[in-house]
């Protein structure tokens, strides 16, 4: 009860943890999407030598744990690391970065097969009422809407809801890099059980919601 | 010099290793041209490379005087528009399902909506622009892919089997259609339904394991069939294997083992194919005495009901078909031995 009257009561930290969960997150999303959409849609149209091989590499790296692809990053990041000029360790955008390379494997997976699934056909009447090979492309991309909206609900999701990169590239530095999950982690361990609780229902609810959404899509795919 | 609508020249197209039409050379300039074929003979493979969809492996294809090439295969797309044979839809409502080949031409919403109703209206479907496109029947979804091309004004129209699977009604629509569209415009349509390709077809290509096996008018295709295959595809049930040993004035005679068959030929000697169509045929219970040069007697081993007639089989294999009339008037049953006359003109000839 106490952890929903903090919900309630908009605790300015707890406000402050969401916002930066989301925000981190979809700085993530943005980063994957703008590298996995074209990637994903070049799979799922075209056939060159690799390909297949390039799908299976993507859907398997889907299953990436997080604690691992954080300790590559952190030995990428750390100041002796040959990333380590950028100064992203401890950074929601250290924390970003992972979370954009963790989901990318879903966005260019799910979205090849959006558009795969895709009749071919299609594209040969796009083409022959006139339309470009841009136009026809976009228009591939229009008919896949669905199934890519569920890549993206699907990849937010996953980087939304990670703990291993936020904790290890984050640190859970308070009102810095402190996001939903870390904050869980790290406040149940020192007793702080209502402010946890409060998070999980937080984080429980956007995740819930977009999974619902994810069901609706697939059902309408 | 005459351009012509397409020229083919020693077009081949494989798709991986398997040859999907080989060494096809042929011009089309008619106002309606057929394909016909069984399937998988490469009547569709053919069809979208007329429409740019597909390019040869090798070989030539010219557009009114243009050879096709990657660069100007745009132009050839926006002047040619084909029909599958199911038609696809944008998951988009019929009218811009109507009206996205007008719109990818720079032509506002409004207006593409607004000309694609008009044509929607023309073909009968009235009322039907906001309703989703996929959840039409066959009939009305052909219809609609037909006004979403025609909608266009193509140069030229090509339609892949445009009447499988249509009811009778249906079919009727779209057959006409392709009539008033032809006036304006050549269509090039494959199809299997001979009575349509005859009412139709000012030409005909018989396409057969991917070769062009005859290309001429609808009356020599189906009366002087080149070769065995292309009479039994185009319905001729009378087949007899012989050998030419005379002849005179233009009429050859024919030996095919128990009898002989005179032929309008100028062929004089050979081992030849002698092809009559079954409804050339006349039975009588006593031989004719009639300017048919052919009375062969034979005893029926088969009357069978195909359609509005019967199929009369003799047991020296010749077929004649016949109205439910005939057989009553002449009391036909299995074992009774009666006359088949034809005139030797009725008989067709090709070399072996």
């Amino acid at each position: 009860m106490q952890a929903f009257r903090l919900i309630l009561s908009g605790d300015p930290e707890l406000v402050d943890i969401t916002v930066r969960s989301f925000q981190v997150s979809f700085q993530a999303l943005l980063m994957a999407s703008i590298v996995g959409l074209p990637v994903g849609t070049l799979i799922g149209l075209k056939n060159f030598p690799g390909r297949k091989l390039i799908k299976t590499l993507f859907s398997t790296l889907i299953g990436m744990p997080t604690v691992a692809l954080a300790l590559i990053l952190y030995l990428f990041l750390s100041k002796s690391g040959p990333l380590g000029a950028l100064q992203l360790l401890y950074t929601i955008q250290g924390i970003s970065l992972g979370q954009a390379l963790l989901i990318l494997p879903i966005i260019v997976s799910f979205s090849a097969s959006a558009i795969e699934a895709q009749d071919t056909r299609l594209r040969d009447l796009a083409r022959t009422l006139g339309a470009s090979e841009l136009d026809t492309v976009l228009t591939v991309l229009q008919e896949s809407s669905n199934g890519i909206i569920l890549a993206l609900v699907a990849a937010f999701n996953r980087a939304f809801a990670e703990l291993g990169l936020a904790m290890m590239l984050g640190a859970n530095i308070r009102y810095l890099t402190r996001v939903l999950t870390t904050t869980i982690a790290l406040q149940s361990a020192m007793g702080d059980i209502t402010l946890s609780l409060a998070l999980s229902i937080i984080l429980i609810s956007v995740v819930f919601t977009l999974n619902a959404l994810v069901t609706i899509l697939r059902r309408e795919a | 010099m005459m351009v012509c609508l397409y020229e083919l020249e020693r077009v081949t197209k494989h798709y991986g290793k398997t040859p999907a039409l080989t060494d096809l050379t042929l011009t089309i300039e008619e106002n309606i041209t057929a394909l016909i074929g069984y399937s998988g003979a490469g009547k569709t493979t053919l069809l979208k490379m007329l429409a740019g969809l597909e390019t040869p492996s090798s070989g030539t294809i010219r557009y009114n005087g243009t050879e096709i090439t990657s660069r100007n295969i745009h132009h050839l797309r926006r002047d040619v528009t084909m029909l599958f044979q199911d038609p696809v839809f944008f998951n988009l409502s019929v009218e811009d399902n109507v009206a996205y080949g007008l719109r990818r031409r720079g032509v506002n919403k409004d207006e593409a909506r607004e000309r694609g109703k008009r044509m929607l209206t023309s073909l009968g479907l009235r009322g039907f622009e906001k309703r989703p496109a996929s959840k039409l029947s066959g009939g009305e979804q052909q219809r609609v892919a037909l006004a979403r091309a025609l909608v266009l004004e193509p140069k030229v129209l090509l339609l892949d089997e445009p009447t499988s699977d249509l009811d009778p009604t249906n079919t009727r629509v779209i057959i006409n259609l392709i009539k008033d569209f032809s006036d304006k415009a050549p269509v090039i349509v494959a199809t299997h339904e001979f009575t349509h390709v005859l009412e139709l077809a000012d030409r005909i290509a018989v396409l057969m394991n991917g070769e062009l096996r005859q290309y001429d008018s609808p009356h020599k295709i189906f009366y002087e069939p080149h070769g065995e295959e292309v009479a039994h595809f185009v319905g001729i049930e009378n087949i007899f294997q012989g050998e030419v040993v005379s002849n005179e004035e233009g009429v050859a005679t024919v030996d095919i083992g128990q009898q002989t068959i005179h032929v309008r030929s100028n062929v004089s000697s050979g081992a030849v194919n002698v092809f009559i169509r079954p409804e050339n045929v006349i039975l009588s219970l006593h031989q004719l005495n009639s300017s048919a040069r052919n009375n062969i007697q034979g005893t029926i081993v088969s009357i069978m009901q195909i359609g509005p007639v019967f199929r009369i089989t003799l047991d020296n294999g010749l077929n004649a078909f016949i109205t439910k009339q005939s057989v009553e008037a002449l009391d036909l049953y299995i074992g009774k031995t009666i006359f088949a006359a034809f005139k030797a003109t009725a008989a067709h000839l090709s070399i072996k």
